[in-house]
């Protein structure tokens, strides 16, 4: 235990108030008393402690640790940009990859490729040519050229009741297409299918080129694919067969 | 050792006692990682880490300041991570007393000498930093008035409203309760005095 007078002196020591004579004095008997050195460093740490803390060289390190944090956290905040665009460059391919996927299926695909044509048979229309005026009209070119007409005033129901209630012996190959096309066009593809089979002679192009979109509105790509691969090149609807291959 | 490592060391320890910011940030750059990876490693987490890398620089520092500092025998980033180890030894003896550091190469206490006072000095305010909250209201307030506010004993006096001498008295009782708290701390008793 240090007397009361010593911690006096302690405290002028440190407070640098001592005169020389003093300071020699309490030097000497610092050198010889452990527990006046001891008192001295504990007072020393008070003072630090309460007046000095943190030091001036600590309040340095204090300020690069924090801005070297902060080029950390600015080196880690570019990881994460880097990363994030990364891992939406992915989402975004996996997206495009997958939505193609999904444009690629039999159903997308005869969306994309089923085009209901303008009129069914524009070459029979009176109005167009003058031809079909100036000779005498069968009876199934009648048939024809009413179904067109309704056709083309957006009368589907009717232009295809017309062709349907057409007795069986009197159907053309082309009122049977046009049957099946329309069938086709109210999305009754097994139909179109039944009904294109019993054609023995018309266009081949349009017949397996409608057939094939049946095949494909039906969910059937391998049935589509042996037909468009059969359609012939002079036909209208070669070059979108291929292509229509390409996408199977 | 060579010479490419003793100029190097010349250079930084230079550099410090100039209080030369670069030589500090490199010492940050190159030595911080290694201390982060060292004190995780034996089982701390990155802020003792942090804890250790700031005493042993600070540590360094004063005492190249004081008395100068020699490497004669490793590079400075080694040097610094012997002191790093040396004073995450001491904090994890003081977090868990049964815990064994493990120091593979052996060097824990090699070239500690020169530091081991400056480290202690850190320490020891530490200690008396966290058991000055402890004190009396009284107590905190009387001694911040000695010390924080450099006021003389006639002052504090007068702000008591009590004679100097038991201001004086006052004091002493104040101070003699810190510091035995201080000795009650396991902790402390690892400090040792030179003699």
């Amino acid at each position: 235990m240090i007397e009361e007078e010593w911690d006096e002196a302690v405290d002028r020591f440190l407070r640098g108030q001592m005169d020389p004579e003093e300071s020699a004095r309490f030097a000497d008997r610092l050198k010889n008393d452990p527990s006046l050195q001891e008192y001295l460093r504990l007072n020393q740490a008070l003072h630090q402690a309460l007046r000095n803390s943190p030091s001036p060289f600590r309040q340095t390190l204090e300020r690069i640790n924090v801005s070297s944090d902060l080029r950390v956290a600015s080196k880690r905040g570019w990881i994460l940009v880097v990363v994030t665009a990364i891992a939406l460059s992915i989402f975004a391919f996996l997206g495009i990859y997958l939505n193609r996927k999904k444009n690629s299926g039999p159903e997308a695909l005869y969306l994309a490729y089923m085009k209901a044509p303008a009129s069914l048979s524009p070459d029979l229309a009176p109005d167009r040519t003058g031809e079909a005026q100036s000779r005498s009209i069968s009876f199934q070119d009648s048939v024809l050229m009413e179904t067109d007409r309704l056709y083309i005033n957006g009368q589907i129901d009717q232009a295809l009741q017309l062709l349907q209630s057409t007795q069986e012996d009197l159907l053309s190959d082309r009122m049977l297409f046009q049957t099946g096309l329309l069938l086709l066009i109210k999305n009754q593809a097994g139909e179109t299918l039944r009904v294109f089979e019993k054609i023995n002679a018309y266009s081949p192009g349009e017949i397996l080129w409608y057939g094939a979109l049946a095949h494909l509105k039906q969910g059937e790509p391998s049935a589509a694919r042996s037909k468009l691969e059969l359609i012939p090149a002079e036909s209208r609807w070669y070059s979108q067969s291929r292509e229509l291959l390409s996408r199977l | 050792m060579n010479n490419k490592i003793r100029a190097e060391n010349e250079h930084i320890l230079e550099g410090l006692r100039r209080g030369d910011l670069r030589v500090i940030e490199k010492v940050f750059s190159t030595c911080k990682p290694a201390v982060i990876q060292m004190v995780v490693r034996q089982g701390g987490n990155e802020a003792d880490a942090e804890d250790v890398f700031m005493d042993a620089f600070e540590a360094i520092y004063n005492r190249l300041q004081s008395n100068g500092l020699t490497l004669d025998r490793a590079s400075f980033k080694t040097y610094f991570i012997q002191v790093c180890l040396f004073q995450w030894s001491k904090k994890i003896r003081k977090k868990n007393r049964v815990h064994q550091v493990t120091n593979p190469a052996g060097e824990v206490q090699t070239g500690m000498e020169e530091v081991h006072e400056a480290l202690a000095d850190l320490d020891r305010k530490k200690i008396v930093a966290e058991k000055f909250q402890l004190l009396s209201e009284g107590c905190r307030q009387l001694l911040d008035w000695f010390i924080s506010e450099d006021k003389n004993i006639s002052e504090v006096a007068l702000l008591l409203g009590i004679s100097e001498g038991s201001t004086r008295k006052r004091k002493y009782e104040c101070k003699e309760k810190l510091f035995r708290l201080v000795k009650e701390d396991p902790m402390y008793q690892e400090l040792k005095f030179p003699g």
